[in-house]
Order: C-alpha cells, then structure tokens, then sequence
C-alpha cells in the first residue's frame, strides 16, 4: 500500500469519526441559550454583564466586541480580560434580549457561561 | 555547499535598483494587503478562525536562502515571498480562506556573473476550515480541534506554480492553558504535478507531509487584568516537511508574537535542524515578519 493511499484511508476514517463524535462535542457545549433563564426577556436594565469563556487573547476578545456591537440597541462594549467578563451597555429605550447577547457571544466562537443584569 | 561567485560580483547599478524597487514592491503590496487570528505562531496553523461574518487578513513577508541546489545550474537562491491570506468565518465552526504568495527570486547560477531576477505569482490556495471540537474550560483556558482541506490552483507564474491542482487535508489542535499556547498540526498535500528541482518546498512531483509544532508563552502580562489591551508572546516552532521522495526537513523557528485588540505583529527566524534534502535546494535560513488584522 502506498503512503498516499494510507494517508486517504486515514484521513477518510478521521473525517468519519470526527463528524460521527461533533455531535456530541457540540451537544455538550454552550450554544448560546444553555443556561439562560427566560432568554427571550428583554433586559430591563441600562447594563449587563456576560461571563464568557475561552477569551485566550487580547486579538480573540476582539470578536466579541465586534459581534456585542452588532446588536441592535447596544451602545458600548468593555472586555475585562482580567475576568473574562464583557460588560455592555444599552442605548436608552433600547430592547435587547438575554437571546440576543447569547446569540453574539455564540456567533464570536466563544462560550457564554453566564449573563449578569443588575 | 554551491560556489557561487556572486560574493565577487557587483551588479550593475541599473539592476540594483530594479531588484530595489521591486523589493519596495512586495513590502508595499504588504503592508497595504490588510489582516489576523491570535494564539497562531508564525509558520503553524491554529484551530482557530473569525467569527460569524468576520473577515480576517493576514500578511507575511518572508526571506529565505536557499543553498545546495541539486539542479545542473547549482544556483544560490534568495527568495522574497510576501503571502497574503484572507479568512471569513462562515458559521461558528467554519471558515474559508484563500491565500496568494507573490515571490520576487534572484538566482545565482554556479560560474555565471549574471543574477537571474524574477517576480510572479506562486499557486492560490483556497480551503476550508471545520472546528468540530471546542471546550472552553474558564475564562482564559480553551482546547480545539480542527480540520481543514483545500486545494492548490494551477494560477502561478510560469517560474512558480506548479501548474497542477493540488488538493491537501489536515488537522490541527490548539491548546491554550492559562500563559502557555500549544498547536500541533499534521497535514498531506496531493501533489499531482511539480518539477524536480523547484525552489519551494513540498512543491515538487511528490506528495507533501508536514508536521508543525509550536509552543507560545505569555511573557507579558504574566495575568490578564481589567486594563489589559495586549500581549507579548514568545513563540518556538519546529515546522517539519517530509517528501514521498525521500526528502525531510525540520526548520527550528523562535520568534516574538505581539498581540493588541485589533492587531498582531510577529517576527520569526528559522533554521534547519534536521536536513536531508537531495531533490531540491536546502534551506538555509527563513526570517519571517508578520501582520494580522480583524475586521
């Protein structure tokens, strides 16, 4: 057998078992509402406080700023390094779901653990 | 080793210049080529990509000597390469990326006083990358796998493509844990064309494995902090290409990573520290400057 034709079985049996186990990898992961109580309220307050995980880098941390952005009604966003928490303030009468903060943090590739509203 | 009698020569002022503008050229076309994903060392991809409608752009421009030509004309080769790589994240999980290296190569054949001078395109590369696996254990910490294929278009100069699509596959894993960075990447490349001799390694008629490594530490801040905007890392690669003809290479690669919220800079130097290579020129030393960009 030839080294390219084991590298094409191996690479066949890889892609197989990789899209086999994703399913569980990503059922076992945060999608963005996991955790989240009443995930369609809006949030009724002029800030809130997302807990995310994963934030390796400064560069990474980027995403989130610019997904949190994206959202409708939210004015600023400040990520705390430090403690892996991005506080976002709302623009006045704005009406931002828990879903929608949920939705850009999965949409930045990261995984929310927690959304803190005062 | 060649014996090249370039040391001897003085080219003509007129070529100098040449040679200097097209030089100014490809570091234009560089810095103006915007691009960046972090927790990537230099030469070794990572299991990571930009988020959902994201685009990010990557540039490195790279200078390498080649020596030990096999070819009849026993060249010296010195070699610019500027690579220019555009990512967008298509979901979550998924990006594409395509990524066009412009070359500008002077070559010393053995015995002539005359330096061969040429400037291309090499083959653009288009792939996907496909992260099923992702476990972000804390704020900082985080494990990845990914997979990623494409295919090398026949789009290159006459001097540098290879004018034969290519297809490769690979996989890589990431693992950041607290200041340290691990990737190790594993990847073959299909090659269905090539000519012996030719200056780009893993380029040739035979199939390509490359097996990359690298280790990245935070040296600054030692902890993230609520103020903390950037970071420094100390990067050490080993990037390793083993021929189906029999060829293997492992390149040694320290550099400095600097990381700020909307940009990254990196510098690496590399060196052979494994090298058996009998059909095509050795490296003889990689220097590598680097910019990313997310937008």
């Amino acid at each position: 057998m030839t080294i390219r034709s084991k590298v094409l079985g191996a690479g066949l049996g890889l892609a197989i078992a990789a899209f086999a186990l994703s399913g569980c990898a990503s059922g076992s992961r945060t999608d963005g509402t996991a955790g989240l109580t009443d995930p369609a309220a809006v949030v009724e307050s002029p800030t809130a406080t997302l807990v995310v995980h994963g934030m390796s880098c400064p560069l990474c941390a980027n995403n989130v700023d610019k997904q949190l952005l994206e959202v409708p009604g939210v004015s600023s966003v400040h990520v705390d390094m430090g403690t892996g928490e991005a506080k976002v303030e709302f623009l006045p009468k704005a009406r931002v779901t828990k879903q929608q903060l949920a939705d850009a943090v999965y949409k930045s590739g990261f995984t929310l653990a927690e959304v803190r509203v005062p | 080793m060649s014996h090249s009698p370039r040391a001897q020569m003085t080219p003509p002022l007129s070529l100098r210049s040449a040679r200097l503008a097209k030089m100014l050229a490809v570091t234009f076309a560089a810095v103006l080529a915007p691009v960046a994903l972090a927790q990537e060392a230099t030469n070794t991809p990572a299991a990571t990509q930009p988020s959902v409608g994201k685009w990010y752009l990557r540039e490195k421009v790279q200078y390498f000597k080649l020596g030990d030509d096999p070819s009849p004309e026993n060249r010296d080769i010195d070699k610019i390469v500027a690579t220019t790589t555009l990512a967008y994240g298509i979901t979550r999980d998924l990006s594409a990326s395509l990524e066009l290296p412009l070359v500008l190569s002077f070559e010393d054949p053995a015995g002539s006083a005359e330096t061969d001078t040429d400037f291309g395109a090499n083959d653009l590369s288009l792939s996907l990358k496909w992260r099923p696996f992702q476990w972000d254990l804390n704020p900082i910490d985080s494990v990845r796998l990914a997979f990623f294929g494409g295919v090398e278009a026949p789009t290159g100069s006459d001097d540098f493509g290879s004018h034969s699509w290519d297809p490769f596959v690979g996989t890589v894993f990431t693992a950041i844990l607290g200041r340290h960075g691990f990737n190790q990447s594993l990847s073959y490349k299909f090659n269905t064309g090539g000519d012996r001799f030719n200056t780009r390694a893993g380029d040739g008629p035979d199939d390509a494995l490359r097996y990359d490594t690298a280790y990245l530490f935070r040296l600054d801040p030692a902890e993230y902090t609520t103020h903390t905007t950037a970071a420094t890392y100390l990067t050490f690669e080993l990037n390793g290409l083993y021929e189906t003809g029999g060829d293997n290479e492992i390149l040694f690669g320290p550099g400095l990573l600097y990381e700020a919220r909307t940009f990254a800079l990196e510098a690496t130097i590399g060196f052979p520290i494994v090298q058996d290579v009998r059909e095509r020129p050795e490296t003889d030393l990689v220097v590598t400057l680097g910019f990313r960009i997310l937008f």
